[in-house]
């Protein structure tokens, strides 16, 4: 009958002695060790989960999730009894698990809203900004649904953890994901119970010091036998007579609690010393996470995206360019602050640029100050503000306070229409502003301007453009007069063109309203706008692009907060059809950045058209959070439950996909952190051997680096084996190498081989001479 | 320090400067208890192996009862006594196990864990492929300290022995007319002051009795020294005299067998013999007298404390000089790979 593959043999010590097999009989009780391994793994399981919850200060059935994480952390562990247990367990696991995620998906998704709405509260909080986002929880009470998500991590982690513990003991991975993971709370200064943080570094600390006693039993892995001692590897002939003991289970009880032990008292000490309460009083931010929380709060509501934006836009509104950005990405941050003291229901445009002259191809608006012949206006606003001085009864005069907060604080963003602007305190600029209000009569003549009311450069359409535009005018149809034809232009866009914030960008070369009109046909507000102002140029209207940001009355009143202690008289006199309301302060996000129109009005001046027509639909960013969030929510839209028996079979096949997507990209990552570990191991080892070496071993390092890396691209090479050939075979190579500009003699080559010979072979030492001499030519080849 | 401690202590930094460096930034109450507990973690694993160090004794015993036979199996028993509540996850035992007698020898390193209060009791069981005396040595423990930074020595040199018989021949091959012919000589040399005699009693050593009368085994157990007052009974007894050559294990390991084989039979045949080895370190014959089998194990025990000499015929060349009276001896040796027993004529 055959030996089988693995029964221990007698083992050869020297001449006559042999370590007998029975030395391999003894056993250790496997399951003891497992069992250990199980409780590290719970350790480290329940505190990551408790250590984010509790920080957080989240409710969930904690006694439930720990005997459920419990029992599933000694189930994985005892995964490794056997490779039978191991591939029928797993399998087993798998299904289980499947079943419960698809079984209680409603609640894990919600648990999971739960956490990310919970934890966006808190930040919105600590980082004082308006995350508007918050998902939709299909179960309301949280208690319920994160307990289930909390149940599904632990699982989750359980796996995950035991292959590293009860495999490798890789305490690397668990410090990685342990402590990486929760940082969130740790970075808004939320601290984890006491529990958790016992738990976490009691399970790292077991992880560590079972690693560094390096008898963790990683035939657990590999032979599954309970033999308590087995040979050490046989790297060379001096570690043929190493026997080391596998494990054992009585020493790692012990040392586990000694090390729990010390850890319980660390914590207990440090925390009567430095109780967690008191601990950040008085403390202020370092500059480092000072700078790192602008970026925080762009990834908390923008997501990864928000940090690879390509342009410098605000609600995809740049300066006058424009087709740069193909998607707009709202971070929601606060730009504006607005206290203002409401007169009617209308929008509110705050102007900050106006564009006077397109340039197609270039896809960008001149700006009116960089234009020669043109001053300042204030003509709309000192006809309407005769009008207030002369007491009509359609007139008023405001302030309005602007502070810019999240834009460039030099910029102006004026009402319509401002008289003058100064600074005032607390960084706010003071608009004086004359509204236009419905029912007034002021015309604003041509005398109200300094210059001309308008030039031909408000008129003009660039060449590249007409075609363009008046397939669009042909399109209208030439209706009459110039308040036909703006109705129009609006309706026609309203009709026949899609408001998007996702319209991609305008491809190379292209020019963008060309672009917008002939193929795209859907954009948002800068896309309308500048097509509109050629547009109503060439039926005749004078027009200009301008974009700022628009502020409606829904906002404001939705928004905005009332300040306290001022007087709305001091703020606004005049006509108000809503009456003597209050001074509102509203936050003014890049939601609200807008692009729009003006045209000349014979009779009112210079008057604001929007073209951009309202969508039906409620669009979202292609932010990281959305698209999450569409992962997440795929089989239930926007809270519609979707019935179990409304099968998709193009969303299942989605799924697929994305899972095989994970996979790979968990594969390709997995592969690549493997190689660099492997690789970096290696040179560490190789370095610190190296560090340690006598010249002679540093020059066969040396010289062995050299020739696996010319092997790599030398096939010949591979089949010299000595130095003498190595370097023989070298020196042909490098005479017919041109690129080698000195050549190797015949003594050179001789004193090189007798030199890596006495390195290799000898216990005389070579001199710094014969070594720098050798890897001197190295370099050259 | 190992590479090993070397890499674990870069991979601690590199841990600790993270931490570092994350409290830096976060200032959160959590790391200042990890930063801590890990700066604090290292004075006290190191002081723990220095403890363990000191308290930490060790003994070797050997568990089989007088000899080892050839082919056995030895019982070595290496003991750690650690009477703290500390532990070790490894301590590697370098011990040195070595055939004294064949000159063998090899360095073995154990692995084992250091338990609280009872430290580790390992046995270890060696097969003995040949003959002689087998000695274990544990010269030091290296004791690892939980956080894995460095190993502490301890010198311990403890060792224990045991002396293996050859293992018994069946099928031994002598021409039986040239022993008895050997033995008839024998007893006319036993005239010329040689001692074959029979065991009529066993009494303590007074001074002026032959060293060859000492009763080494009996001497070792009492502790003190004891002698045999013989009278000649047998009229059968002869000299064996094996080559203790070095030159070859297996050589020497069929002429011991050969030896313990052949005065085995001798002596079940109610024969007495003495054997006789040459000793090159006192440059003299050493001369046992063998009555009964526990003598013989007695013998080659003690035997197997001589050196080893290079050459087959080391013991036999001398004979003629420094024994002269002895007429013949019957000669133990290797020749063209086989063993030869044979009745030399001492002339």
């Amino acid at each position: 009958m055959a030996k089988k593959k693995d029964e221990p043999q007698n083992v050869d010590l020297c001449e006559g002695i042999q370590l007998h097999k029975s030395f391999f009989d003894r056993r250790e009780s496997r399951l003891f060790t497992l069992l250990i391994k199980g409780f590290t793994v719970y350790l480290l399981t329940m505190g990551s989960i408790g250590f984010y919850l509790s920080a957080m200060e989240i409710a969930y059935n904690e006694m439930l999730v720990h005997i459920i994480v419990l029992i599933m952390a000694f189930l994985c562990a005892f995964l490794y009894y056997r490779l039978l247990t191991e591939n029928i367990g797993y399998f087993v696991l798998l299904v289980s698990f499947t079943s419960f995620v698809l079984m209680f998906k409603k609640y894990i998704n919600s648990g999971f809203y739960a956490i990310v709405n919970i934890t966006t509260d808190n930040a919105a909080q600590y980082f004082d900004i308006d995350v508007q986002r918050l998902y939709d929880e299909q179960i309301g009470n949280r208690y319920v649904s994160v307990t289930f998500i909390a149940v599904f991590i632990g699982i989750v982690l359980a796996i995950f953890y035991n292959v590293y513990i009860s495999r490798r003991m890789q305490y690397m991975v668990v410090y990685f994901v342990a402590i990486i993971a929760n940082l969130i709370p740790l970075y808004m200064i939320f601290e984890p119970g006491t529990l958790y943080t016992i738990m976490l570094l009691c399970g790292m600390a077991l992880a560590y010091v079972y690693k560094s006693g390096q008898h963790y039993s990683e035939m657990v892995s590999v032979r599954r036998t309970d033999e308590a001692f087995k040979q050490k590897k046989k790297l060379s002939k001096k570690k043929l007579g190493e026997f080391e003991y596998v494990y054992d289970a009585k020493g790692f009880l012990q040392t586990g609690i000694t090390v729990c032990i010390f850890i319980i008292a660390a914590i207990i000490a440090v925390s009567s010393f430095r109780p967690k309460e008191t601990f950040n009083v008085g403390y202020k931010a370092n500059k480092y996470k000072e700078l790192s929380m602008a970026a925080v709060s762009i990834a908390l509501t923008e997501g990864v995206s928000g940090f690879f934006k390509m342009s410098d836009d605000v609600g995809g509104i740049n300066g006058g360019v424009l087709g740069k950005t193909g998607s707009v990405h709202l971070d929601h941050g606060t730009d504006l602050v607005v206290r203002v003291a409401p007169y009617d229901l209308e929008t509110i445009y705050l102007k900050n640029f106006t564009g006077v002259t397109y340039n197609p191809y270039d896809n960008y608006w001149t700006a009116i100050e960089n234009k020669d012949n043109y001053t300042a206006e204030t003509a709309e606003a000192d006809a309407y503000k005769e009008m207030y001085e002369a007491n009509d009864v359609f007139s008023g005069r405001g302030y309005m306070m602007i502070k810019n907060v999240g834009v460039n604080p030099a910029q102006l963003y004026s009402p319509y229409y401002t008289k003058s602007v100064e600074d005032d305190k607390y960084g706010y600029k003071k608009y004086e502003f004359y509204p236009s209000l419905a029912g007034n009569n002021t015309t604003v003549t041509a005398d109200y301007y300094k210059d001309l009311p308008y030039t031909e450069a408000d008129l003009y359409v660039p060449e590249a453009n007409r075609d363009a535009v008046m397939e669009i005018i042909d399109n209208i149809g030439f209706i009459g007069d110039d308040e036909s034809n703006i109705e129009a232009v609006k309706q026609y866009f309203q009709d026949n063109m899609e408001y998007t914030i996702n319209p991609g960008k305008t491809p190379y070369g292209k020019d963008f309203v060309n672009n917008f009109l002939e193929d795209k046909q859907k954009g948002f507000c800068s896309y309308f706008a500048s097509a509109a102002v050629l547009i109503y140029r060439q039926m005749g209207i004078p027009a200009r692009y301008v974009e700022g940001y628009a502020v409606s009355f829904d906002e404001i009143i939705n928004n905005g907060e009332i300040v306290e202690d001022t007087n709305y008289k001091d703020y606004y006199d005049g006509y108000s059809i809503i009456g003597n309301a209050a001074l509102v302060q509203v936050n003014v996000t890049d939601a609200d950045a807008h692009a729009w129109v003006e045209v000349y009005d014979s009779i009112k001046g210079w008057q604001v058209v929007d073209v951009t027509p309202t969508s039906e639909v409620e669009e979202e960013s292609q932010d990281f959070w959305t698209m999450f969030d569409k992962i997440m929510t795929e089989d239930s839209g926007e809270g519609v439950e979707i019935e179990e028996t409304d099968v998709d079979a193009g969303a299942f096949g989605r799924q697929i996909v994305r899972i095989i997507c994970y996979i790979m990209a968990f594969l390709v990552l997995g592969f690549v952190a493997f190689i660099l570990i492997t690789k970096g191991k290696e040179y560490v080892k190789i370095f610190i051997i190296y560090k340690k070496s006598n010249t002679n071993d540093r020059l066969i390092i040396k010289y062995s680096q050299f020739i696996k890396r010319h092997r790599k691209r030398d096939k010949l090479l591979r089949t010299k084996i000595n130095y003498e050939e190595q370097i023989n075979h070298l020196f042909e190579m490098s005479s017919q190498n041109d690129k080698v500009k000195e050549k190797i003699s015949t003594f050179d080559k001789n004193r090189i081989i007798d030199t890596l010979e006495k390195a290799g072979f000898s216990s005389e030492m070579i001199s710094m001479e014969q070594y720098e001499y050798v890897t001197g030519w190295m370099k050259k080849l | 320090m190992k590479l090993e401690n070397i890499i674990r202590t870069i991979g601690y930094l590199i841990l600790m400067a993270l931490s570092v460096a994350i409290y830096y930034i976060l200032h959160s109450h959590f790391h200042f208890i990890l930063l801590i507990i890990m700066s604090i973690a290292p004075v006290l694993s190191i002081i723990m192996v220095i403890l363990l160090r000191k308290y930490t004794t060790a003994e070797i015993n050997v568990l089989n009862s007088d000899y080892g036979v050839e082919n056995g199996i030895l019982y070595f028993e290496i003991k750690l006594n650690n009477p703290t509540i500390l532990t070790s996850l490894d301590v590697k035992l370098n011990t040195t196990v070595k055939n004294e007698f064949f000159g063998h020898e090899t360095k073995v390193k154990f692995s084992v864990p250091l338990n609280a209060k009872k430290g580790y009791t390992m046995t270890i069981p060696l097969e003995a492929k040949l003959p002689g005396r087998y000695c274990v040595t544990l010269d030091s423990i290296e004791i690892k300290d939980l956080m894995g930074f460095c190993f502490l020595k301890k010198k311990i040199d403890v060792a224990t022995d045991i002396a293996v018989m050859p293992e018994l021949l069946t099928d031994i091959i002598y021409e039986k007319s040239e022993l008895s012919q050997g033995m008839l000589e024998s007893e006319e040399s036993s005239k010329k002051g040689n001692d074959f005699s029979d065991v009529q009693e066993i009494r303590e050593y007074i001074p002026g009795d032959k060293l060859m009368s000492i009763h080494w085994k009996l001497s070792a157990k009492r502790d003190v020294l004891m002698v045999k007052d013989r009278v000649s009974m047998s009229d059968r007894q002869l000299v064996v005299l094996p080559e203790l050559s070095s030159d070859s294990s297996e050589y020497l390991a069929a002429i011991l067998e050969s030896t313990y084989s052949m005065i085995k039979i001798l002596l079940e045949d109610k024969t007495t013999v003495r054997l006789m080895y040459w000793s090159k370190k006192a440059y003299q014959y050493e001369e046992v007298r063998i009555d009964y089998r526990e003598e013989l194990d007695a013998a080659f025990a003690r035997m197997y404390y001589e050196s080893t000499y290079p050459g087959m015929d080391e013991a036999a060349s001398h004979m003629s000089t420094v024994n002269p009276h002895m007429k013949s001896y019957l000669h133990i040796y290797v020749e063209n790979g086989k063993t030869q027993i044979k009745i030399k004529e001492n002339c």
